[in-house]
């Protein structure tokens, strides 16, 4: 009887349900709220104070983040490249539009492809790497230690990965760009029957400097996108045994819906105003 | 917490190396290049040509369209451009210098072949729309008529901007099409269709009123009498033709025929029998006498004449000395 009583009907159910998904919802924004302020503040402290920002950790993440990362990253755009390059050589064969492949994988992997695929595998080994230490740290109790010795957690704990991804993503950004060509050029050489030098003209008058700011300047924008929403996971990680792989795995799914997001709108923001 | 520094610094050097090298192949300090800016004006549309679009001089890329400029007074665009002078090498240049064409050499160079007829067309970039700007000689284009003249700085400027030296057009490839078939079209429309088909009507109508019905039927009928008549005729030909009248008049025909023969047999006979040859070298004598006998008679002539010549002379001179005739001719006059 007890359980019978503990059902509910349908409709009050369901309404439990909404009112429970917009609670969390109300609850997720507001903690991303109040982490984004006390992040910004950290910020801006160690704008106003360099000298506090903790240059071995900093050294550390930019490592993690950045030279760590260039095998992988050169692998996945040099295949990206090397992918739609053959894609495209293949229509644009039938049209006897060879000439154009050079400009277009060029403009496609330098503004838009390499950003992304730089982001994503940032995303899957940074971000998550991100939100399991921090979760980890905020499983053993060590973030609410720091709080009560009257210390900022976010401080010591995001903003030296903060700086480190927003310098070290661009680098690998240009990585990726030149990877991607490359990836191109290989097809434009083996399958096009491109000579080299044909290929990088062409790929020269098609793909302007700007091109290059456009990429270095998204993913500076994604990597603080992706290392905001890897650390804020970490902080709003339970205290049981599974929070710290829910918070990478939300970590990870969040950093790139917001990533591709603000890669909507930064498309915008760059073709309307710069090109 | 270990920093392998070392490779943090390979990295971070290698990447910047890289953006630098990207960028300075991209073009990023082309901005350094000598440069010279031309202007033209197109009255025809520019779909496909864009600020950035690739200018030309014989297949060649020197510069790109740096302005597409709306003309509303003249309804004409203008297109400005930027020529990199690095392309066009100096007269003076050797083959081992480097030094480009300087700004004002170009713009009198420029001027010259204007002179000679090179002019800027809008051309298509490929199959996908795209356009760029070619400069050229076009043979048998006429060049877009504009008040200015070449290299003048023309009306299509605004304040600051007298450093644009104007090259003619022509019209495109399509654009002459389109002229041409707008002409051919304007002289077809120029055709009155309207009156043509109302003067056909009206002839029909005279060649129905001529045509009438019942004179068609009459000649009809006629004709068809004739063709009758025509029919019977061959019959009656037929029937005589069968009969046995014929038969005799072809029989008279094949009896005259064998008296021709008889007496063509009998002329031979007769030729036979005459003395031809013998006839023939008497009168060949006959002839040859004949020939003497003139020459005689023109030789008897010819002496006649000279003693009536010397009778003459005689009776005149007896007519002026009449005492010659006692005396005879005196010694002087001998």
């Amino acid at each position: 009887m007890a359980g019978e009583d503990q059902k509910k009907s349908f409709p009050e159910d369901f309404f439990i349900s909404v009112g429970g998904m917009f609670y969390t919802l109300k609850e997720e924004i507001f903690s991303c709220i109040v982490f984004a302020g006390r992040v910004s503040s950290a910020v801006l402290d160690a704008f106003r104070h360099p000298g506090k920002i903790r240059k071995r950790e900093l050294l550390y993440f930019m490592n993690l983040c950045g030279a760590d990362g260039v095998p992988i990253t050169f692998l996945i755009c040099f295949l990206t490249g090397f992918i739609l390059g053959y894609q495209c050589a293949v229509q644009m064969q039938k049209y006897g539009a060879d000439a154009f492949l050079a400009g277009l994988v060029g403009c496609a992997m330098v503004r838009e492809l390499s950003p992304l695929m730089v982001s994503i595998i940032a995303t899957g080994r940074t971000g998550s790497a991100f939100a399991a230490e921090i979760g980890s740290m905020k499983v053993s109790e060590e973030v609410d230690a720091l709080r009560t010795m009257g210390f900022m957690p976010e401080r010591f704990l995001v903003v030296p990965k903060l700086f480190a991804m927003a310098l070290m993503m661009p680098l690998l950004a240009i990585i990726g760009d030149i990877a991607g060509i490359l990836g191109g050029a290989v097809i434009g050489i083996t399958v096009l029957h491109q000579p080299l030098s044909a290929y990088y003209s062409q790929t020269v008058s098609w793909v302007r400097p700007g091109y290059f700011l456009e990429s270095i300047i998204k993913t500076a924008v994604f990597g603080i996108i992706i290392c905001f929403i890897g650390c804020w996971r970490g902080f709003r990680t339970g205290s049981d045994a599974l929070a710290v792989g829910r918070s990478t795995t939300s970590s990870v799914v969040l950093s790139i819906l917001f990533v591709i997001i603000a890669d909507t709108i930064l498309a915008h923001f760059f073709n309307n105003i710069f090109f | 917490m270990e920093t392998n520094k070392f490779k943090l610094g390979l990295f971070v050097t290698c990447a910047v190396l890289l953006f630098v090298a990207a960028v300075t192949c991209m073009g990023l300090f082309d901005f350094l290049n000598a440069k010279a800016y031309l202007r033209t004006t197109v009255t025809e549309s520019v779909q496909g040509l864009n600020t950035g679009s690739q200018v030309k001089l014989r297949g060649v890329p020197i510069g790109k369209i740096t302005d597409i400029i709306i003309h509303m007074e003249s309804k004409n665009i203008c297109l400005e451009m930027e020529v990199d002078l690095q392309r066009f090498a100096s007269r003076s240049q050797s083959i081992f210098s480097n030094s480009a064409i300087s700004k004002e050499e170009f713009y009198q160079l420029l001027h010259k072949e204007i002179k000679s007829g090179l002019r800027c067309r809008i051309e298509p970039d490929g199959i996908t729309g795209m356009k760029y700007l070619e400069i050229d000689f076009f043979n048998n284009v006429k060049p877009v008529s504009r008040k200015e003249s070449p290299g003048k700085i023309n009306s299509c400027t605004t304040a600051n901007n007298s450093k644009y030296f104007f090259i003619p057009s022509t019209p495109s490839m399509l654009a002459s099409l389109r002229l041409t078939m707008t002409d051919i079209l304007a002289k077809i429309a120029m055709i009155d269709f309207d009156g043509i088909a109302r003067r056909s009507n009206l002839l029909l109508e005279n060649v129905n009123k001529i045509v009438q019905p019942q004179k068609v039927d009459k000649l009809i009928t006629q004709l068809d009498k004739c063709v009758e008549s025509i029919r019977k005729t061959s019959d009656t030909l037929t029937d005589v033709l069968d009969k046995k009248e014929i038969n005799d008049t072809l029989a008279d025909i094949k009896k005259a025929v064998n008296s021709i023969a008889v007496l063509s047999t009998d002329i031979r006979k007769n030729i036979n029998d005459s003395n031809i040859p013998g006839t023939v070298a008497g009168l060949r004598d006959l002839t040859d006498e004949i020939e003497d006998s003139s020459k005689n008679v023109n030789n008897t002539i010819g002496k006649l004449n000279d003693a009536i010549d010397a009778l003459t002379e005689l009776a005149q001179y007896l007519n002026d000395h009449p005492s010659a005739l006692i005396y005879g001719k005196t010694r002087d006059e001998k």
